[in-house]
């Protein structure tokens, strides 16, 4: 059921749509439209893209920058000093290691030159070279 | 896009241009604006021509019409133009040999909202249901209710000769 107010609004409305007015040819403009329309688009998405890096670039910059361990100094050509100790013999060793030569016979005397007579296991032989320094023990400050 | 498709395009613009233009001059209520409304609707259109031609090319077109003349960035640019533009519209000829109160109803029309121009276009003259109406603007069942009832209140307070229509049926 329509009401004479919607009467009256279809009425109005198809008497308005007889007024239209007549167009010549809408393609070409339209055309025109589109072209500037993608052209708009596309401008806009470098524009955006290009502020994009240029905010994240330096934040991105500094991010890493704070992460990453500082870049290492140049190698120093390598002193006598500073040489790493050599290992020595520890008591404790591998016990798969190459066997020992057999030691001699305490009641002969050998030539100390001619074979490396071990010392007794059970006694700590001081090393004669010095450890290196980071392995001195530090002064406690107390 | 090929020779063929622009032939189509063509001939789907050459025959559908004169209701589609009925259709936007009812939407905007302006010779210019509705020229610009359905230039831009089928700026929109062209791009996706290859997708659409074998689908509803026009339903699309209309789509893109009736959103485009309820978004809010065309109502801003319109409401500039306006401004200026508003003060040489000249009054044409009533064909219909109108009455007055077709007269002021169309004075009526055009100073409804877009918003409640198009509802009111879509529901009255398209004879759209309210679900249609809402699938066309993307918007709920709720909303094209609540315009359609702003926009005939408004037709109401616009039109005092109304009352004297509905006593004299």
């Amino acid at each position: 059921m329509t009401s004479p107010l919607e009467n009256l609004i279809r009425t109005t409305l198809t008497d308005l749509a007889e007024e239209a007015p007549t167009v010549q040819d809408q393609l070409q403009p339209a055309e025109r439209r589109a072209r500037t329309r993608r052209r708009a688009t596309v401008t806009m998405g470098a524009v955006g893209t290009l502020a994009a890096v240029l905010i994240a670039a330096p934040l991105a910059i500094a991010q890493t920058g704070s992460d990453a361990p500082r870049p290492a100094a140049p190698t120093a050509p390598p002193t006598p000093s500073a040489r790493p100790a050599e290992p020595t013999p520890s008591p404790s060793a591998d016990a798969t290691r190459k066997p020992r030569p057999p030691l001699p016979d305490p009641g002969v005397p050998h030539d100390p030159s001619a074979s490396p007579a071990l010392p007794d296991p059970g006694v700590p032989t001081p090393s004669p070279i010095d450890p290196p320094v980071s392995a001195r023990p530090s002064p406690s400050p107390r | 896009m090929d020779e063929d498709e622009r032939a189509r395009l063509a001939e789907f613009v050459a025959s559908r241009t004169p209701a589609l233009m009925r259709v936007a001059y009812l939407l905007t209520g302006d010779r210019h604006a509705a020229e610009d409304l359905f230039q831009s609707a089928l700026a929109r259109t062209i791009p996706r021509w290859r997708t659409l031609r074998n689908a509803d090319p026009e339903g699309y077109l209309r789509t893109v019409m009736y959103r485009e003349q309820v978004s809010w960035w065309r109502r801003l640019r319109r409401y500039r133009e306006s401004l200026l533009t508003g003060a040489h519209e000249v009054a044409g000829a009533d064909p219909s040999g109108g009455t007055d109160l077709r007269l002021a109803m169309r004075a009526a029309l055009r100073h409804l909202p877009p918003a409640q121009r198009t509802v009111v276009v879509l529901r009255y003259y398209e004879d759209l249901t309210e679900t249609q109406v809402a699938q066309a603007l993307g918007c709920s069942v709720g909303t094209v209710r609540s315009r359609t009832h702003r926009a005939v209140v408004r037709l109401r307070e616009l039109l005092p000769d109304v009352e004297l229509l509905e006593v004299r049926r």
